[in-house]
């Protein structure tokens, strides 16, 4: 399995929080030939069910990555030009001279502007620009873009993906999709492996906006145990805090919303392959998906893997492809080794 | 009914108070609680976010459950990086007071080596009278280099308090927002049964969120809560009496019923049903009403499932939040007493469902 | 199905005078259940204090909510001057309070005044206000700490203009009620719950537990949306008079496109003026019901409404007229949601 060509293509693929659907027929194409059978979530998460060889009732293990993309919506029309809202939490520095794909009666390539310098009042300048400032210029008739585009239009980002020397690729989305690409090689190597559980592959949607898509799963497919899947801040200039090398491996969670017997059966799973695994401590709110599965219905124990990126929530998101191999690679080694009785050992206090 | 509370439950509040548990890592106090009731209480489960559950079986007279909480975890501070100095960056876990933390003793990570913070560059926060953050403060546990420190990153680092005892009835130490609570709920599940099944939860990182309880609520689908904990009083020089608008919480004036916390409206039946117990037996109540938020469960518990009518309710601490706190044990036994009645007297006409 | 002429004033004027804050909406809920018991097949309260009412089975199951609080405030502190300070229920426009006046459960009108009022130039905190309860020399109205109370304002109209203090959400419960009313009188096809919530106002809190009680398979919030036809105000494409505002957005929830679609379908199809809505501060109870157990899709049907929580929230009667038809067409027609 081409890991690189799959996300170059999730990520060109179009999918804002609330509006999925491109991306998710990407990835059950490419789940196809991996898992027994889909389902798709109330809220329009994916779900691909990978049976495992043990006798039924098997226990579950649900490994979930957000398929959403922050995105903008068109707010109100005005002379032509589009005012826009946020969808998720893109940051409005990076968006003037931005291309854009406008979801109207069609899809309208657009660019997003800004008034000159000299027309921009003196008293905005500190914190310039806003979100109000910015408009979409569809280069087309006021007559034509009321025609063709309504109050409530999605909105992303056009842009290509860029293959930097070795294994880099920067674009757009790789937060999570990056992620996503980990769940595909994940399922890849379990199928040439004997593994007893089922896995649940969730591509979940509306992550940006508050993890609805994974809270929701949580609760539909109530699994024995969790793995959510997110990026995590590389190493980069001006960086405060604990930021991680790119190219170095997966990195995983610690904290209060992780499980620690969970935890530390990922890192013997790591030991077995001999791969390096670093871990992130979170004082509390993991600001992932893992924070609403952990607490759903009667309690899931729940692990945080995360795939090392630059730039994040940008045009130019940069990861590099051996740490999604990699964190594939070790979600199949510790899914191979759960036998029937580890929910039995997972106690506290021992 | 009595005025103090007894030697042991005494010695139990010392070491629970002196006990670490920081929220997300309550195993030591857990520990502590489940050996002090396992005695009493054959059904003691642990759950998958560390709440420790016990169930106080009904005399059959009423089929209702109720669940009571009391939350294990204090507020602290968990280990980010350590540098090459071998000083140790920290971030904080719970909401801190900081003008409380930096000259605080602590206790460091699985080991709980003894630590104290430096910080930088101190000629500026005094200049500019501001707190010194949790960002600029870093922990020395002595250690001229990274080698030298045992704690790694993710292991917990929570203030080191004595228990004081400053009176026969207050005492000055740490945590007793949920140690206090816990002495409560211990208390009620030891004591004779109620008519209904008492689900008590001593329930992790409530601090955080109340996201132990969300799980323990929803397992033991109670038709009412209480949630057990502290309120932050105010009864401080400047006479307050006189002030022109912070509401009154008194040291030694009995339990606090929660009208208000934060945006979190306390169960307007299980308030005037407490209230009118507390009437009936004499027992002096204080109403916390403030937009302030003091602890998250009962926010949590109401929100469960299908709704749980929910009230918080604690004791009164001086400097909440601050490692040395005040507590007047009087007012522990007050609220000891006042949920005994309460939940004796609790019956499904007080909630509202039955009142349609 | 009602016109601006046959739209039930009366109705209007009960239900927005009526004293609801968040977590003591029992008064409101006693008004609506006289006025709905006779309608619904079956009526009930659920634990957190929502009244639910079901008309007709089978079919696909729809909770529509609108909520019966208003935002408040909870008396704090009395000073020795007799003076109460409180703290707020539910989100006050501090700009709007300095001369207000507040009513209490028990009737006590109270009036809201503030520290320096001579001499303000900014807005005020929340701290710097109080409420004078007094009744005469040395004596006051029977107001404790712990008593709430909400804004108090007499309905009001002007042309089609409808004023009151507590629009949101009252004017919900009448598009929720006239709604039902008509529902009354034929057979949806649909299994409707009507829940008239709590607690909206602090944090969605009656909705969530209404719907994890029901779990219904879609959802539709009726709530007021604020305008952005005022001077200066933030550019929102929606305008009093234009018709009711079907929800795409706000900012605690995405309109999955297929509801969005639908309403659009069924406003056209019927003829009903109507607007979309992308809000960026704010949301309803459909936020909560989205969001419940496996998932809900769920949409909301907004009346567009200026001066939002203050005691003159208006609407136009026009808009409240299309609301109600548009939902009267998206509850007894067929829920068609691929």
């Amino acid at each position: 399995m081409d890991v690189k060509t799959h996300l170059l293509q999730m990520s060109e693929a179009h999918g804002p929080s609330g509006y999925e659907a491109p991306v998710r027929e990407l990835i059950r194409q490419a789940w196809q030939p991996l898992v027994d059978s889909f389902d798709v979530g109330k809220l329009g998460s994916l779900i691909g069910l990978k049976k495992g060889s043990g006798s039924a009732p098997r226990p579950t293990i649900m490994l979930c990555a957000h398929m959403d993309e922050n995105g903008l919506i068109v707010r109100q029309i005005e002379d032509g030009f589009l005012r826009i809202s946020r969808l998720g939490g893109p940051d409005v520095r990076l968006y003037p001279g931005l291309p854009v794909m406008v979801y109207g009666r069609r899809a309208l390539p657009g660019v997003v502007g800004l008034p000159p310098p000299y027309a921009v009042p003196i008293e905005k300048k500190p914190n310039y620009p806003v979100y109000g400032d910015l408009f979409i210029d569809l280069g087309l008739p006021t007559a034509e873009v009321a025609e063709l585009v309504s109050v409530g239009d999605v909105i992303t980002m056009d842009t290509q993906v860029i293959a930097l020397q070795g294994d880099r690729l920067a674009g757009k989305a790789m937060d999570d999709r990056a992620c996503v690409a980990a769940v595909t090689a994940c399922l890849d190597g379990l199928s040439s492996r004997k593994h007893s559980w089922d896995v649940l592959a969730v591509a979940s949607v509306q992550e940006e906006v508050g993890s609805w898509g994974a809270q929701t799963e949580a609760f539909h497919l109530s699994p024995d145990l969790a793995i959510a899947l997110d990026v995590t801040f590389a190493d980069q200039p001006g960086m405060d805090g604990n930021t991680y090398p790119l190219g170095d491996g997966p990195v995983i969670g610690l904290g209060g919303n992780l499980h620690p017997a969970l935890h530390a059966a990922l890192h013997a799973a790591a030991d077995r392959i001999e791969m390096k695994l670093a871990d992130e401590p979170f004082a509390a709110d993991t600001g992932t998906d893992a924070w609403p599965i952990q607490i759903s219905r009667n309690g899931i124990p729940t692990a945080l893997l995360q795939v090392p990126l630059r730039n994040m929530h940008s045009s130019v998101e940069t990861i590099s492809v051996a740490d999604i191999e990699r964190t594939g690679r070790l979600m199949a080694e510790f899914i191979v080794g759960l036998d029937a009785d580890f929910l039995t050992k997972m106690v506290w206090d021992s | 009914m009595t005025d103090t509370l007894a030697n042991n439950q005494l010695e139990m509040l010392r070491l629970l108070s002196q006990a670490v548990g920081v929220s997300g890592a309550e195993g030591d106090v857990r520990k502590l609680i489940r050996e002090t009731i396992k005695a009493n209480l054959s059904d003691l489960s642990v759950d998958t976010m560390g709440n420790l559950s016990a169930v106080l079986k009904g005399t059959g007279g009423s089929v209702m459950r109720v669940l009571v909480s009391a939350h294990m975890d204090e507020i602290g501070f968990m280990v980010a990086s350590i540098n090459d100095n071998g000083l140790i960056n920290i971030v904080d876990v719970g909401v801190h007071d900081n003008r409380y933390t930096p000259t605080q003793p602590l206790l460091v990570g699985k080991d709980k080596t003894p630590g104290v913070f430096i910080w930088k560059p101190i000629h500026q926060s005094i200049e500019q009278q501001t707190i010194i953050e949790s960002e600029d403060m870093l922990i020395d546990v002595g250690a001229s280099d990274k080698g030298g420190v045992k704690a790694k990153p993710g292991e917990y680092v929570a203030f080191a308090s004595r228990f004081t005892e400053l009176s026969p009835t207050v005492v000055r130490g740490k945590a007793f927002d949920s140690r206090a609570a816990c002495i409560a709920l211990i208390g009620l599940l030891s004591g004779d049964p109620f008519p209904h099944d008492l689900h008590g939860v001593f329930t992790t990182q409530a601090l955080i969120g109340g996201r132990g309880a969300a799980i323990a609520a929803y397992r033991a689908e109670p038709q009412a809560a209480f949630s057990l904990t502290g309120f932050a009083a105010n009864d401080l020089p400047g006479d307050p009496s006189l002030s022109d608008y912070a509401p009154i919480i008194r040291l030694g004036g009995g339990p606090v019923l929660s009208a208000l916390d934060g945006r979190t409206v306390g169960n307007r039946r299980l308030l005037e049903h407490v209230r009118s117990v507390a009437k009936a037996k004499g027992i002096p109540i204080q109403l916390h009403a403030s937009n302030d938020i003091q602890q998250p469960e009962g926010s949590r518990l109401k929100q469960i499932a299908a709704g749980i009518p929910t009230l918080m309710i604690g004791v009164p601490i001086r400097y909440m939040g601050s490692p040395n706190s005040l507590m007047n044990l009087t007012d522990l036994q007050s609220l000891i007493d006042l949920m005994r009645e309460s939940l004796a007297a609790l019956t499904p006409d007080v909630l509202e469902t039955h009142n349609a | 199905m009602p016109d601006t002429k046959t739209l039930d004033r009366t109705l209007i004027k009960t239900l927005v005078e009526s004293w609801g804050p968040p977590g003591y909406e029992h008064k409101v809920r006693a008004t609506i259940h006289e006025l709905v018991k006779d309608l619904a097949d079956e009526v009930r309260v659920d634990a957190s204090g929502s009244l639910i009412c079901r008309m007709g089975s089978g079919g696909p199951k729809v909770m529509i909510a609108a909520h019966m609080d208003e935002i408040g405030l909870m008396i704090n502190h009395i000073d020795r001057d007799g003076y109460a300070r409180f703290s707020t229920i539910g989100f006050l426009l501090n700009p709007t309070l300095y001369g207000s006046r507040v009513r209490f459960e028990n009737g006590t009108i109270g009036t809201i005044g503030v520290e320096n009022s001579w001499h303000l130039t900014t807005i005020p905190k929340t701290t710097d206000f109080y409420v004078d309860f007094s009744t005469g020399a040395n004596s006051y109205a029977q107001v404790a700490v712990g008593d709430v109370a909400t804004m108090w304002r007499d309905y009001a109209e002007r042309g089609d203009r409808l004023i009151a203090k507590s629009m949101d959400d009252r004017i919900g419960c009448v598009v929720a009620i006239e709604t039902m009313r008509h529902v009354a009188k034929s057979k949806p096809a649909n299994e409707l719950y009507f829940v008239f919530t709590v607690q909206e106002e602090v944090g969605i809190q009656g909705a969530r537990t209404s719907a994890h009680g029901i779990s219904p398979d879609f959802g539709i919030a009726l709530d007021v949306t604020p305008s952005g036809d005022m001077p200066k105000n933030e550019k929102m494409a929606v305008r009093l008079g234009d018709g009711a505002a079907i929800k795409v957005r706000d900012a605690g929830h995405i309109v999955p496109p297929a509801i969005k679609s639908l309403m659009i379908k069924r406003a056209q199809e019927a003829k009903i003026p109507y607007q979309l809505e992308v809000l960026d501060l704010g949301t309803t109870d459909a936020a909560a019901i989205q969001t419940v157990g496996a998932g809900i899709p769920s949409g909301a049907i907004s009346i567009p409404c200026r001066y939002v929580h203050s005691a003159s929230e208006t609407v136009d009667a026009n808009d409240v007229v299309a609301c109600i038809d548009l939902l009267i067409e998206m509850v007894t027609k067929p829920f068609e949601v691929s």
